[in-house]
């Protein structure tokens, strides 16, 4: 992505007598080189501009921006080359102005040196033999540097840019976060109603208090069986006891019965006698005679009868038994039959019940546990949301950093225009101390010391302590 | 119960910070700045615990912590500072304004309730 880049290693050692001190900790170019520093200040300037802010990107930045980065790198490129491209032209004559050049390549070198420093040793060797791009003729003209401040006056638009996208991106995921927190506070909500309503409706009391009516009806059923059955006893034993009864009577009626056949007996006896006395009477018993056998007769009928009514009693009082027990029977193994497939019923739709019951039981359970399954992942994400704002500072720091870039760039441009305006003693190394200091986070100052190439401390202070 | 102050310029922290107390079964009140936290104490709010960030624009977490610790509703309540502030010193410095805790961005859901009951008895 980077066609070229400075490096403070080329820059050749200053031998013109310029204090070291006056150009700061970077090396210094010799007076008779100077046209050399032109070039160094040209493509060192413009390369190294797009490198700081493709440093500054290439850790967080979403494409669009990268892409932005990219196209500022070969912008700076293109410009490079067609400046290098151009023949040689008369060169500076003012040791002072040149004095200034040698501080400005100075300045752009740095921006060099930290990206090279930050870059991956595979990187490097994929772009060597562009790198030591100060070892070009000597002899660049006004006009260059005239170009090169236009050049780097173009930064102020690109870091706005920059600045304006950076701010853009920390809107969008701002309002994304949002609108994640808001979907899954709303899913939160809905599942939280939900699993309580499931938890309620199925809840413990609930179970005891439906298993209790549950078993207060069955045991309900189970006494009014009871009941039915002892009454059915009940039942039972009357009619047998009536039976008994209806036998007895019938028995004295029987009795009776022989009673009026004895005595039709007796009667027939006593006709016979008075018909014996009658014809030893003669014809003065004639009359006693006739009606002996008028009252033979009539004990003969009266037994005959009582005869008859003691047959038909005695066959009616044993159909009458013999039904009325096999009625009773039957009715009683009928009964005997309801009551336990009743009771049967009863029992099997208990135990059902107490099988939903515990059915319901392991749902609650599972409910809880889901519960607990589906709470804590949906925190989780709720506390992820934080990303964002981790996000947002790294930008407002990246955002910062541009700002800086942008105004070293443009001072460097005010030294190097017309008004050979001084920026001041202050190193670009300085300032980028001074970027270190304001880092919040511990992975900022570890990136920041790695592209120094200095030693990364770990940052390992506890990430929640109570004082 | 007393509700949870949050102070926090992002929205997005405080909205996050909001629905795992709420979640939890805690109230929260939030305020954007230090002066808005300020604001609401003297307005009379009573928070059980105070969660603030340490960078802020106007007043930074420290000094809003310096400043509630001499206001009678939360003279005795603990507060948190929850940050993504790595430095020792700035750590040192909470503790001296009276912080009771320091928390680093991004915090743990988990860990961050566990802290908070423990700051607040019976929640």
């Amino acid at each position: 992505m980077i066609v070229v880049a400075a490096t403070k290693s080329v820059i050749p050692v200053p031998d013109d007598g310029v204090p070291a001190e006056r150009l700061g900790a970077g090396p210094m170019l010799p007076a008779t080189d100077k046209r050399t520093a032109v070039k160094v200040l040209v493509v060192a300037g413009l390369a190294a501009g797009a490198v700081m802010v493709e440093l500054c990107l290439r850790r967080v930045l979403p494409d669009g921006l990268s892409a932005l980065a990219s196209l500022m790198a070969f912008g700076s490129g293109m410009t490079a080359t067609w400046i290098l491209a151009k023949p040689q032209q008369a060169g500076y004559t003012s040791v002072e102005r040149v004095s200034r050049l040698d501080r400005a390549a100075v300045e752009l070198a740095e921006f060099g040196a930290v990206y090279n420093s930050s870059v991956p040793s595979t990187e490097m060797d994929h772009r060597d033999g562009r790198d030591n791009v100060v070892a070009f003729p000597a002899g660049r003209s006004t006009p260059e540097v005239e170009r090169a401040v236009q050049e780097l006056d173009q930064y102020s638009a690109f870091t706005d840019i920059l600045d304006r996208q950076m701010k853009s991106v920390t809107d969008l995921s701002e309002e994304a976060a949002g609108a994640i927190l808001a979907n899954l506070t709303g899913v939160d909500g809905k599942v939280s109603a939900l699993l309580s309503f499931i938890k309620k409706s199925g809840s413990s009391d609930q179970v005891t208090d439906v298993i209790s009516e549950i078993e207060t009806h069955t045991k309900g059923c189970h006494d009014l069986l009871d009941r039915f059955a002892a009454r059915q006893k009940d039942d039972a034993q009357e009619s047998r006891r009536q039976r008994s009864q209806l036998g007895t009577d019938t028995r004295s009626v029987l009795e009776a019965l022989d009673g009026v056949n004895r005595i039709a007996r007796q009667t027939t006896m006593l006709s016979l006698n008075v018909s014996i006395e009658a014809a030893r009477a003669g014809e003065a018993g004639r009359g006693f005679s006739v009606i002996a056998v008028e009252i033979r007769k009539m004990a003969s009928e009266v037994q005959s009868i009582s005869n008859d009514v003691h047959s038909r009693v005695e066959a009616l009082m044993q159909t009458v038994t013999v039904d009325l027990d096999l009625q009773t029977q039957h009715r009683e193994e009928a009964e005997h039959e309801a009551i336990a497939q009743i009771a049967s019923t009863l029992s099997a739709l208990t135990d059902n019940l107490m099988t939903l019951v515990a059915h319901q039981r392991d749902i609650l359970q599972k409910v809880e546990s889901e519960n607990e399954a589906i709470a804590k992942p949906l925190m989780d994400m709720m506390g992820s949301i934080q990303f964002q704002d981790i996000i947002r500072q790294q930008l407002e720091q990246l955002s910062r950093m541009a700002t800086q870039v942008g105004e070293h760039l443009a001072a460097i441009s005010a030294m190097l225009g017309p008004n050979n305006t001084d920026m001041g003693g202050e190193m670009l190394s300085e300032k980028l101390d001074q970027l270190f200091n304001t880092y919040v986070m511990a992975g900022q100052r570890e990136t920041h010391m790695a592209a120094r190439g200095q030693a990364v401390s770990q940052d390992t202070a506890a990430r929640i302590e109570l004082f | 119960m007393k509700p949870v102050l949050l102070v926090d310029d992002s929205p997005t922290m405080l909205s996050s910070m909001s629905s795992i107390l709420k979640k939890a079964g805690f109230a929260c009140e939030t305020a954007g700045t230090g002066e808005a936290a300020v604001s609401k104490v003297s307005g009379g709010l009573a928070p059980c615990l105070v969660i603030t960030d340490y960078h802020m624009p106007g007043m930074h977490g420290v000094d809003l912590i310096g400043k509630l610790r001499k206001m009678a509703p939360t003279r005795f309540v603990p507060m948190l500072v929850l940050t993504t502030e790595s430095q020792p010193e700035k750590r040192g410095a909470a503790k001296a304004a009276g912080a009771t805790g320091w928390l680093v961005k991004p915090v743990d859901p988990t860990a961050l309730l566990q802290v908070v009951k423990q700051l607040v008895p019976g929640a």
